[in-house]
Formats: structure tokens, C-alpha cells, sequence
């Protein structure tokens, strides 16, 4: 925990744009949508203090920074009562710094970050599929109806997170630091659903 | 469904959910994109009689680096501010001598310059001597402390806790701020055994001594630049548990003494060590300070983006001596001066001799 977290937050300017792109097809056996996202998002300090720089205030790529993102969703009607569809989603990696270069300093090895935010994680892209198969025609209106599901169909991992961890007590001072990356859903998740009304 | 069904259906979807999210961290190897390696700088020069030494090396690129590279075949010499140079020799790869005697003055700046093979040329900013920490109080403390070890069984860490006591230093408020400053603590234990006198009279009495650096158990080696009051140290309660701390197995006496050195810093270099500690204790967790950056007081003559890393310190270092005996009753402790001016050493042991920095307890030899 910083106990002194107030004195590690400083003043920064920014700016942000973008544009967005929507289709959407409602009709026939195919039908669906698509969205397209372009935008930017920057910072930068304006300290005076050499310390107190990010970057030597130049701007950089925030957090939020995903320029590309792209969502797809369709739909087909296979028969009256199979339909199959599929969502697919595709984002920039979020910006992060990592350790570039390592040094000793006395007996202690340091880190040499990157400039804040060079670098970007891995793009974000998932596939989701379903396959919907609806209820029998009966006079009476009864029985239900089956979704079938795969999520992440291909099993992507995802990372969301990237952490950087030095575990106390190693004798090799070069093992003891690693990076980690964290996610969600790393493998495929197959799901069934049944739909009924009583 | 009944109740029973129910919490059986909670228990099964927790299981799930669980099994879901568990695993979902893995070792990342980033792909970098990383230029040439850079010079690192670490060196020191104090108001004591040198020599002094200034090591110079290279960085290696993160997941690649196992071995320290040194920079060899530099002309190294430190300029002070009256245009006086004093010019280093390499004594071992990497490492660069002042003359012996060399003693930096209290209130004197002093420049680093260095020129590589190559013909590169890096330089320190003007480092100022600042005058030399006074010690207002020193106080210890019945506390505990943690440590990490390596299990024996698994590959994870374990955790202990010790009851011992905490030191405490305060120093004296200067004109606006708390004095900058970082330490060095190291622990003198001592014990005593008979040797093994072959049959003819009374066997011999060993004398050893065991001293070492202890400032890495707080884990804390600079000052805050708010407070003129800071822990230097930890030292557990029974002297068998200083095995955890780096000492060999034996049962040391009840004499503890800590030899402080505290190293007065310009805020340069405050900055650069408080920027240190905050990597050292970077555990990834949440509010942990991120990617703290170590600024260095180095660079390049010639090219402004040919980065150097590390540190040129110049110090006033003042050292104290102190016996410590603890009262855990009554959460007391009686502090006293204590100074020798021999040299001690690692560790060692005298045969039917007290070494000169014996100390003499009623009940022990």
C-alpha cells in the first residue's frame, strides 16, 4: 500500500477524439449489425520539475487509449427453427510500460522502465457463437427452446492486466522479479440453455 | 428444490465459477523494443579518507541479463568546483579508484566526467557535499517483524513472524526540512565456547564475532523527506532466531550493538534512493507506486538522448555506535554510546583473547 498516495498524483492536460461507424441489416436470412469505432485519447504533464515529468512532457497514449475497435454481429436463419450467430469483438491492446532494461545499483538489481505507456498489450479479439434451436409447433403452445453457446470459440487469452511482481527472499536477485499478465476467459466456454415458459 | 439442493447448486456454481477465473494468470514475456545497451554509473565519494571507488557498467535488456558487464578502459576523473581534478584508476574491471586519502570537503560540489573507449563523454551534474546528519534520539521498541523464506517443500515463499525490537532514530530538524539523508546498519553479536584442550589443563576460551549488514531486514534505506524520524533497524529476541537474518546458526550472547552510518544526501540523490525503495518494495499490488523511474544524475556530453543510468553520490557520513539492551517486560530499553576504533571484521574468533570490541557482561566470560 503507498502510504503517501497523494504525493504520487500529478496535474496532467489532454484530449481526446474520435468516430464512429454503424450498419445495420434487418432483413432476410442474414441479418445483423456492425460498429466501428476510431479514437484517440492523450495526456501529457506540465510540470516544471524534471521529477515530476511524465515522459519529459511530451503527450502519451492514457490508459483508455484503444484506437481501433470493431464489433460484428450476425445472425442467419439456417431453418424455421435453427438460427446460428456469432459475435465478434476487436480492440487495440491497452497502452502500458514495461521494464526494458535491467542494472545493478550496490547489490540491489533495478529496472529501467520504458517511457510511460510505449508499449500496448496484445489486441483484444474474441469469438462468440451460438446456436439457437427454437420450439416445435404445438396446438398448445408448450415445451421450450435450446440455445447452444461457445464463448472465446478459439480460446484466445485475452490479457487485461500486465503486472510486474519482485518476490522477497530469492537468492538469485535476476529470478526474483516476473511480469504477469492477467485474463479472464482463456480457453472455451460452452454453455446450453433451455427456454420455457410455464 | 429444497434448501439442500439448493446450497449443493450455490456450491457447484461457485465451484465453477472459481475454476473459471483460477488460473487466469500466467509469466508474460514481453516483446521489446529496446536499442543499444547504456552506461551505468555507480559510484560514491565521502568526507572520509578514501580511496573511494566509482563502478561503471552496462545495462542488459530485461529476461536476458544474468551477469553484471562491466565498462572497462574508461578515463574516469571528478572535478570540483575550484577546478581541482582528481583522476581515478581502474583497479579491476569495471572499477575505478580515487587516490587513497582522498576525502571529499562538506560543502564542496564535485562533477563526475567520463570518457569510454568508443570516445563517448558522460558527466555528472554538480553533486553537493551537505554537512553531515546529527543523531537527536535514538529509542528502540518491543515490535515484531516479518521475513520471507524459502520453503523447504514447495517452490513458494513462507512467511514468519518475530518479536524483537525496533530502532528508531531521530535526527536534527535543519533550517526548513528534516535532514535528507540514507543509512547503512550493521549488527556485532558476540559468543564465547571451550575449545577442546587435548587432556592437559583447562580447555581454551574462544572469542568470536559475527557482523553484518542488517539494513535490508527494514527494508528501508532513506529517509522521508517529511520526517526527521525513521526505523533503522530490527533485531529479533532471542539471538538463535538471527539465524533468519543472514547470521550463521550459533547462540549469540545478550550484547547487541548496531554500527549506523547515515550518509547525508543532496535531493538529487534523496530522490534517486527514494525512487529505489519504491521499486524494492513494488509488489504489484494496488496503490503500490507505479514503474518508479530511478533518475539518474548522469548523461551524455555529446548526445542528449544517449541516456546513462545510476547514480554519482558524493556524502558526508556521519557513524554511531550503540549498545542495546532491551527490557521486554516492561517495554523498555537502555541505549548507550559505543565505539571502538578497531577494525572489525566479517566474522572470527580469538583462542584464550578477547578481541579489542569485547564486551564484558556479569555472566559471561
Amino acid at each position: 500500500m503507498n502510504e503517501l498516495l497523494e504525493t504520487d498524483i500529478l496535474q496532467a492536460k489532454g484530449y481526446s477524439y474520435g468516430a464512429e461507424l454503424y450498419v445495420r441489416k434487418q432483413s432476410g436470412f442474414l441479418t445483423g449489425w456492425a460498429s466501428y469505432t476510431y479514437s484517440s485519447s492523450m495526456r501529457r504533464t506540465t510540470e516544471s520539475e524534471t521529477e515530476n515529468q511524465i515522459n519529459g512532457n511530451v503527450y502519451f497514449p492514457s490508459n483508455y487509449d484503444r484506437p481501433h475497435n470493431l464489433n460484428i454481429n450476425a445472425s442467419y436463419q439456417l431453418t424455421r427453427r435453427l438460427r446460428l450467430a456469432a459475435t465478434f469483438s476487436y480492440s487495440t491492446g491497452r497502452p502500458i510500460t514495461l521494464p526494458e532494461h535491467i542494472f545493478w545499483h550496490g547489490s540491489d538489481v533495478m529496472i529501467r522502465f520504458s517511457d510511460r505507456n510505449k508499449y500496448r498489450l496484445p489486441d483484444f479479439h474474441r469469438l462468440d457463437v451460438t446456436l439457437h434451436i427454437g420450439k416445435r409447433l404445438r396446438r398448445d403452445n408448450r415445451g421450450g427452446s435450446w440455445s447452444i453457446s461457445v464463448m472465446n470459440l478459439y480460446g484466445r487469452k485475452n490479457p487485461y492486466s500486465v503486472f510486474y511482481k519482485r518476490t522477497h527472499g530469492r537468492l538469485d536477485p535476476v529470478d526474483s522479479f516476473n511480469l504477469y499478465q492477467l485474463y479472464i476467459l482463456g480457453r472455451p466456454l460452452p454453455t446450453i440453455t433451455y427456454n420455457f415458459t410455464i | 428444490m429444497d434448501r439442500h439442493n439448493n446450497k449443493q447448486l450455490l456450491r457447484l456454481a461457485a465451484l465453477v465459477i472459481i475454476l473459471g477465473l483460477a488460473g487466469c494468470q500466467d509469466v508474460y514475456i514481453p516483446e521489446l523494443n529496446v536499442e543499444n545497451n547504456h552506461l551505468v554509473v555507480d559510484g560514491l565519494i565521502t568526507d572520509q579518507p578514501g580511496p573511494h571507488v566509482v563502478n561503471l557498467g552496462y545495462t542488459g535488456i530485461y529476461g536476458e541479463l544474468r551477469h553484471r558487464r562491466a565498462a572497462t578502459g574508461a578515463t574516469v576523473f571528478i572535478s570540483d568546483s575550484g577546478g581541482r581534478e582528481i583522476q581515478l584508476q581502474e583497479f579491476y574491471a569495471g572499477q575505478y579508484m580515487t587516490p587513497v586519502g582522498f576525502s571529499a570537503e562538506v560543502g564542496e560540489s564535485y562533477v563526475l566526467h567520463i570518457r569510454l573507449p568508443d570516445g563517448e563523454e558522460y558527466r555528472s551534474s554538480p553533486q553537493e557535499v551537505r554537512p553531515p546528519v546529527k543523531l537527536e534520539n535514538i529509542e528502540a521498541r518491543v515490535g515484531s517483524d516479518f521475513q520471507y523464506f524459502d520453503s523447504n517443500i514447495s517452490d513458494r515463499l513462507y512467511q514468519r513472524e518475530f518479536i524483537g525490537k525496533h530502532v528508531y532514530i531521530e535526527t536534527t530538524p535543519q533550517k526548513e526540512a528534516p535532514p535528507l539523508f540514507r543509512f547503512n546498519t550493521r549488527l556485532l553479536l558476540q559468543y564465547a565456547f571451550s575449545g577442546n584442550g587435548g587432556g592437559q589443563g583447562p580447555p581454551p576460551m574462544n572469542y568470536c564475532w559475527e557482523y553484518r549488514d542488517i539494513t535490508k531486514v527494514v527494508r528501508r534505506e532513506v529517509s522521508r523527506p517529511e520526517s526527521n524520524r525513521i526505523r533503522t533497524a530490527f533485531i529479533p529476541r532471542s539471538p538463535e532466531e538471527m539465524r533468519h537474518y543472514n547470521f550463521p546458526p550459533r547462540t549469540y550472547m545478550s550484547p547487541k550493538v548496531i554500527m549506523m552510518e547515515l550518509y547525508a544526501l543532496n535531493k538529487e540523490s534523496h530522490n534517486y534512493y527514494l525512487n529505489k525503495y519504491n521499486q524494492l518494495s513494488d509488489e504489484g499490488h494496488i496503490f503500490d507506486p507505479i514503474a518508479a523511474q530511478l533518475p539518474s544524475n548522469i548523461e551524455s556530453v555529446g548526445d542528449p538522448d544517449n541516456q546513462a543510468f545510476g547514480l554519482f553520490e558524493a556524502s558526508a557520513v556521519s557513524k554511531r555506535g550503540f549498545r542495546i539492551i532491551m527490557n521486554y517486560r516492561e517495554n523498555t530499553a537502555a541505549i548507550y554510546p559505543w565505539s571502538t576504533t578497531a577494525h572489525i571484521s566479517t566474522s572470527g574468533c580469538l583462542v584464550e583473547e578477547r578481541p579489542p570490541f569485547w564486551i564484558s557482561l556479569p555472566g559471561i566470560p
